[in-house]
């Protein structure tokens, strides 16, 4: 998929784990693991806003646009 | 869901009864065929004169395969409505039996009116013109088929939506 998402960059600099950020932003675990393994179809600005909250950075601090080569 | 349940307990009754008939059909034909005397059930003589006995068992023997895709079509329908009962809309057996159901009772309609018509046309030198009952029956059949193959495109496009949605975090 062309949009990747940087969370395990981010929660590394944080020195956040996943099960925490998933407690503050309100979603499950495996929500969170799906976001993070790039599973995802969408996401919500409501969860972007309150990942950005959690982690003091930008939704481009997260967000990655690569062009697909296949 | 009782709209199901009620679906459920009709479809288990016309099975059961089609099923019935034509074991007694097949027994009877069996009695007849090896010249065994019967008065306990009485056999309606079909007016179609076949030029030959091998054409009217051909005839017969191909129309009672298209009642056995019928009946596998109200099979289908039986197990797609018991997975309605259970609220499982998004299930891929649902949508495939329903799509299944649908296209076994579209055949068996078409194929039984073919088998019909070419019968009166040959047989009995008749060509009928309008609607009659039995067309009305095999037009009923044919747009209920229609009708399970179009739910079960929109049941399966709901579907999609629907795990586009899961992913939506």
């Amino acid at each position: 998929m062309p949009i990747i998402v940087n969370l395990d960059i981010m929660l590394v600099k944080r020195g956040m784990k996943s099960k925490e950020l998933a407690e503050i932003i309100g979603i499950t675990t495996a929500n969170l693991s799906i976001l993070k393994s790039g599973r995802a179809k969408a996401i919500r600005f409501s969860t972007l806003e309150a990942i950005c909250k959690a982690l003091d950075c930008q939704p481009s601090d997260i967000l990655e646009y690569v062009e697909d080569l296949g | 869901m009782n709209s199901a349940r009620t679906l459920y307990v009709i479809l288990n009754v016309i099975i059961f009864l089609i099923l019935a008939s034509i074991g007694i059909g097949i027994f009877v034909l069996s009695m007849r065929l090896f010249d065994v005397e019967q008065n306990f059930i009485f056999i309606d003589e079909d007016v179609l004169t076949y030029k030959t006995e091998a054409m009217l068992y051909g005839f017969t023997f191909f129309k009672l395969v298209i009642y056995a895709v019928f009946v596998a079509a109200l099979w289908k329908l039986r197990k797609a409505t018991k997975l309605l009962l259970n609220n499982d809309f998004h299930n891929t057996k649902l949508i495939m039996k329903m799509f299944s159901s649908g296209k076994f009772m579209v055949f068996s309609s078409v194929a039984l009116w073919f088998v019909d018509e070419i019968g009166y046309m040959f047989y009995k030198r008749q060509v009928v013109l309008g609607l009659s009952e039995k067309t009305l029956v095999y037009l009923s059949v044919i747009a209920m088929g229609l009708f399970l193959m179009l739910m079960s495109t929109v049941l399966r496009d709901t579907k999609v939506i629907k795990e586009e949605n899961d992913l939506t975090i």
